[in-house]
Formats: C-alpha cells, structure tokens, sequence
C-alpha cells in the first residue's frame, strides 16, 4: 500500500447524491415509458381474416359499381322519355295547325260558292 | 404443499413488497459516486445515476439476489458512464498535456488532491474506470474485469500504467517524499 493508494482512495471516497434523488428516480419510474405507452394502446391491427376482410372489400366495390350503372341507366331512360314527350308535343302542335289550315280551307271553298 | 427453499430473502422481501423505493436508497451512493468520479460533474452524474435506477426497475425480475444486485449496478453504471464519456468525446486530455504545476508544495497539500484528480481525469474511460473502482468500490482486478468484461491482464495492465503516470506525473513535482 503507496501514499499514492491512500490519496486515490481518499479522493474516490462515497459521495451522497443531491436531496430529493430518490424521490426523482422513484417519480420517473413511475411514469409509463412511450414503448409502454405504445404497447398499452388498443391495437390497430383487426382480429378479422385476410379472406372476410377482402370479401368485404370485393362486395363493397361491387355495390358501387352496380349504383354507378344503375345510376347512369336511369338518366339514359329519363333523357328517352324526355325526348319522346317532345316528339309528341311536336306532332300535337303540327296536327292542330293542320286542321286549323284545313278548317281555313274548308271556309274558303264554303265562300267561293255562295258568294 | 411444500414452499421453495428462499435464497436471498432480504432482496426477495423487498422486491415482493414492490420497495424499489429501498434499493434506491440503499444503493444511490454507490451508483452516485461511481458516475461522479468517473464524469466529474454532478449534473450529469445524477442523470446517468437515474437512468440506472431507472433500467433497473424495468428490470428487476432478472435480479436473482442481493449481490447480483450489486454487480449489475455497478456494471451498468460503468457501461454508462464509459459510453457516455466515449459519446460526448469527454474533454479529454492526454497525461503530457497537463501543465506542471509552477511549485513544490509539502505532503497532504490539498494541491496534491487537486492535482491527482486532474491526472486521472486525463485518463482515457477504460482505464479511468478501472481506477475508480479499485479505489472507489476497492475491487480486486478479477472482480473488476468481470464487471466490466474484459481480461484480467487488462486490468491489471490499466491499472500499472496508470498508477506509474500518476505516480511519476506527481512525483516530477512533489517528489518521492510524498508518495
């Protein structure tokens, strides 16, 4: 044993930490961790199988899809039907200015022979 | 039906009743002072003192008895401290580029005091660390190399060229009187 080793020694004795160490250890151990945090979460992950899962998926474009035409038909008849009404429209304008010349006609004749 | 034979009971005592808050107190001077002699500053040494503590309780199931105890706390300390010196590239300053000091003083000068903890604060970690546990925690090299896994002749290698820097280091200014 050295005067050296007695001085280091010395030196390197045990020192107390500040006041209050223990109770700051003791409050962040008291803390949940973020890993803990994460880990307590609810997962997000569902419980369901891969198969249902794309079966749901498959039907819901399917009803989309079927809406769309559906859709898409229905404004196609609307249009046919606005189009006929039109037609028909059309013929009862010309039929009624046809007799309404006709009737015209007819009077003229009517005049012409009994003057 | 037959209970296990307890091996250990104090630690088991404490950890069944959830007294993390005991070991704390039981050990923070040690864990303290390991950190405050290796890092030099106090701020940083309770941090690096918390987070033990504070792997210690996540870890607390794999603690098997008192002085395993011990050990892993000292072992984790040192890792710490080490990694933490290694990672702040600690101002570290080789032992030939600590000034001389202007004059000889007498034995038990707190200059002498001063003077070997600037010497070993210029060590580099590995062997800064052997020093403080040997003389902190007085270990043997054998205990000191399984703490921080290395070989004995490691060790004892940091161990004897530190010693014989500090030593002739000190010596070119107070002389062989003193020490």
């Amino acid at each position: 044993m050295t005067e050296l080793d007695d001085e280091l020694r010395k030196m390197m004795g045990r020192v107390e930490p500040p006041g209050g160490f223990a109770e700051r250890v003791l409050r962040r151990a008291g803390k949940p961790s973020a890993t803990e945090t994460r880990a307590n979460l609810p997962s997000t992950k569902s419980s369901t199988p891969a198969f249902v899962r794309w079966a749901v998926a498959a039907a819901l474009v399917a009803a989309v899809a079927g809406g769309l035409e559906y859709r898409a038909r229905r404004q196609e008849q609307a249009a046919g039907e606005a189009a006929r009404e039109q037609v028909v429209q059309a013929l009862q304008i010309a039929g009624s200015k046809l007799q309404l010349v006709q009737t015209k006609i007819n009077r003229l004749h009517e005049t012409g022979r009994n003057p | 039906m037959a209970q296990p034979a307890r091996v250990n009971a104090p630690l088991e005592s404490k950890l069944n009743r959830g007294d993390f808050a005991a070991i704390v107190l039981e050990h923070q001077s040690m864990v303290f002072s390991l950190a405050v002699n290796f890092l030099r500053d106090r701020q940083v040494a309770e941090e690096v003192a918390q987070d033990v503590f504070l792997q210690l309780h996540k870890n607390l199931h794999a603690i098997a008895s008192g002085e395993h105890l011990v050990f892993w706390l000292r072992r984790v300390t040192s890792q710490r401290c080490i990694d933490y010196s290694r990672r702040r590239k600690w101002s570290q300053v080789s032992l030939e580029d600590v000034p001389e000091p202007a004059a000889r003083t007498v034995a038990r000068d707190p200059w002498l005091s001063r003077r070997l903890r600037q010497l070993v604060d210029s060590l580099p970690p590995a062997p800064r660390m052997v020093v403080v546990l040997r003389y902190q925690e007085d270990l043997t090299p054998q205990e000191i190399a399984d703490l921080l896994a290395i070989p004995i002749a490691t060790v004892k290698s940091h161990l004897q060229r530190s010693l014989a820097m500090l030593r002739e280091k000190v010596l070119r200014v107070f002389g062989d009187v003193v020490l």
